[in-house]
This record gives structure tokens, C-alpha cells and sequence, in this order.
């Protein structure tokens, strides 16, 4: 009689087991693969139960899981609003430094004049300075003394006719 | 100004039922989904943490989930990820570690020193105990054909469901899983 091959318990076992009626007639008569399938079967559930024992854990385990998930889910919704208005400073001040520029490419800033030198301004009010003090009358008060030169000599004009 | 305090309390309401719905949830799933995490990882804090990680990601998608397969079989898809991702990365920090030797460090050493720290003795013996032959088996298969067992032995699931989860065709599924338990059966004789 021939048994079950390689091919056909890994398709027994990964499937379900029952579902092949002509493997499981051959089982009911065959004693040598009756005790290999007996093994397999034992084996995937020694797996099932060594998988559940390991990963076992009390309920105070799965709460504070819980409790972590849903403190990682209140700090995502912050990080979120946060980066959702990360904007809301350099966005305003680029803005603005463009309104500037097209402001002041539209408007240049007149020319200014370029100042002489300090020093030059002072020498030519020391000369000024100088020049007044040499004069007779100061120029403020140069009218007055035409006024003056002229009355003297209407009056030695006038003493001269009488003499 | 009178109308925003109801729609503010309708939109806390709405968040509240949201979070209660999702603890529910987590509820149901987290056993399951920490157990094949573990299985496949087999470090007890690498699985919780990306167990929390798998839920964050749910919360997020949970928008687009469209209903095409069960909640289980998406957190399952999403714990498949997590975990490929963790044995990359794990990968990468190796060949990192291992180029970036210090002078004077022997790889030699350095690699017994990993080993010891894996073969913690007390954890060791205790993980030994509790573990049947099975379980040490299965934790040497490759990643993806561990990952097949475990879904398919330890959490029942059909080669459809896994095929869904895995993003795989079911014929690649079924050929995996048929290397795995040939090497299983194999090394438990």
C-alpha cells in the first residue's frame, strides 16, 4: 500500500485536515500514517499552545498598552496641530518683505545731494569770519552806513555853498 | 458665538464615540495581534511596542479603510509591515555595527558579546521550559515563511485571509507555508 506523501500532508496540514475524504479513508486503514498524522496534528497544536502560553500576559499588561496607544494618539493630534500652523510666523513675515520690495522698487528714494565736507564748510566760515572783522561795517548793517556816508555828504556839500 | 458651543460639544461627542469605538477595538485585536508580533520577534518589548505602533497606524488609516477585508485581517497586514520593517532595520543596524568597528574592537568579540547577551541563562531556561520544540523550531524559519506558520497555526487563518494580509498571491502563501512545515516536520522527527 502505498502512503502519504510529502506533497500531500503538507496539503493535509495546511489546509483543513478533513476536507481530503480520499487521505482520510487511507488514514483509517493505514496505521503508519494514522500515527505520522496523529504527530503532525499534535505538533501544529503544541504550536497554537506554546504561541498563547508565551505571549501570555496579565490584564493590567493590556491595559497600560491601551493607555499608551491612546497617549500616543492625544501627543499626535498636538504634533499635528502644531505642524499644521508651523506656518503661521515665517509665511506673514515673507509676505511682508516682499509687499516692501515692490514698495520700494516702486517708489526709489530721490537722489541725495552729496554734502561737502565738513571741513571745507568750516574753512569757508572762517574765512567769512575773518573778511567781516576787516570791514568798516559789518554787511548786516551795510545799507545803514551808505545812509550815513551819503547824509555827510549832503551836509559837507551844503557847509561848503554857505562858505 | 451661540452657535459654536453646540457644534464644539457635538464635535467632542463625535471624537469621544470615535475613541470609545477605537479602545473597543483594540480591545478585541491587541491579544492577538501582540501574539504574532512576539511569535515573529520573539523579544517581548520590541512586540509591545510595535503592537502600540500597529493600533497609532490604524487610527490613522482608519479613514481609509474601505471594508475590503475584516479589521483583523487589515491590523494584520499592518503587524506584517511593522514587523518586516523592525527585521530591516534590525538587519541594517548589524551591517552598521559591523562597519563602524572601533579600532581595537574585534568583530569576533563583538559578536560574542551579542550572542551572550541573546542567551540571557535565566530567560533562556525559562523560555525553554515553557516552549515546546515546535516554537524553537519555527523561530529559525525565514521571517516570511514564520510569519505564514504563525497566521496560519497560531491565529487560524485561512490561506485567503493570509494572502490579504501578506499582500501576496494564495499559491505563494501555500508555497511557503508548505516549505515551512516541510522543514518543521523535518526537524521535529
Amino acid at each position: 500500500m502505498k502512503h502519504i506523501d510529502e506533497q500531500q500532508w503538507n496539503a493535509w496540514l495546511a489546509e483543513r485536515q478533513d476536507r481530503d475524504s480520499l487521505l482520510n479513508s487511507h488514514l483509517l486503514s493505514c496505521e503508519v500514517c494514522r500515527a505520522e498524522g496523529e504527530r503532525l496534528r499534535k505538533m501544529v497544536a503544541d504550536f497554537s499552545k506554546a504561541a498563547h502560553s508565551e505571549a501570555a500576559q496579565d490584564e493590567s499588561f493590556w491595559s497600560r498598552q491601551r493607555a499608551q496607544v491612546l497617549q500616543g494618539l492625544d501627543e499626535d493630534k498636538s504634533s499635528s496641530w502644531s505642524l499644521r500652523w508651523r506656518w503661521a510666523v515665517p509665511v506673514p513675515i515673507a509676505v511682508l518683505s516682499v509687499v516692501v520690495a515692490l514698495v520700494l522698487m516702486k517708489n526709489p528714494t530721490p537722489k541725495v545731494i552729496p554734502v561737502q565736507s565738513s571741513d571745507a564748510s568750516d574753512e569757508a566760515l572762517l574765512l567769512q569770519v575773518q573778511y567781516d572783522m576787516y570791514r568798516k561795517v559789518p554787511s548786516a548793517l551795510e545799507p545803514a552806513g551808505l545812509l550815513v556816508q551819503e547824509r555827510n555828504r549832503v551836509l559837507t556839500s551844503k557847509k561848503t555853498q554857505a562858505k | 458665538m451661540e452657535l459654536s458651543v453646540p457644534i464644539t460639544a457635538t464635535k467632542q461627542s463625535a471624537e469621544s464615540q470615535e475613541l470609545a469605538g477605537f479602545d473597543c477595538m483594540m480591545r478585541e485585536h491587541q491579544q492577538r495581534i501582540y501574539r504574532f508580533l512576539f511569535a515573529m520577534l520573539r523579544d517581548q518589548d520590541a512586540a509591545s511596542t510595535l503592537t502600540q505602533e500597529c493600533f497609532l497606524r490604524a487610527f490613522k488609516g482608519w479613514k481609509s479603510f474601505r471594508g475590503d477585508s475584516s479589521v483583523a485581517t487589515w491590523l494584520t497586514r499592518i503587524a506584517v509591515n511593522l514587523a518586516r520593517d523592525h527585521h530591516r532595520n534590525r538587519k541594517l543596524a548589524f551591517w552598521r555595527r559591523l562597519f563602524t568597528v572601533q579600532p581595537g574592537e574585534d568583530v569576533t568579540v563583538m559578536a560574542e558579546a551579542q550572542a551572550e547577551l541573546r542567551a540571557d541563562p535565566e530567560r533562556s531556561v525559562l523560555a525553554k521550559e515553557k516552549a515546546t520544540a515546535v516554537w524553537e523550531i519555527v523561530s529559525k524559519l525565514p521571517p516570511q515563511q514564520r510569519a505564514i506558520f504563525t497566521l496560519r497555526f497560531a491565529e487560524e487563518m485561512s490561506i485567503e485571509e493570509i494572502a490579504q494580509a501578506m499582500s501576496l498571491q494564495q499559491g505563494t502563501v501555500k508555497t511557503h507555508l508548505f516549505r515551512a512545515l516541510a522543514t518543521v516536520r523535518k526537524a521535529s522527527r
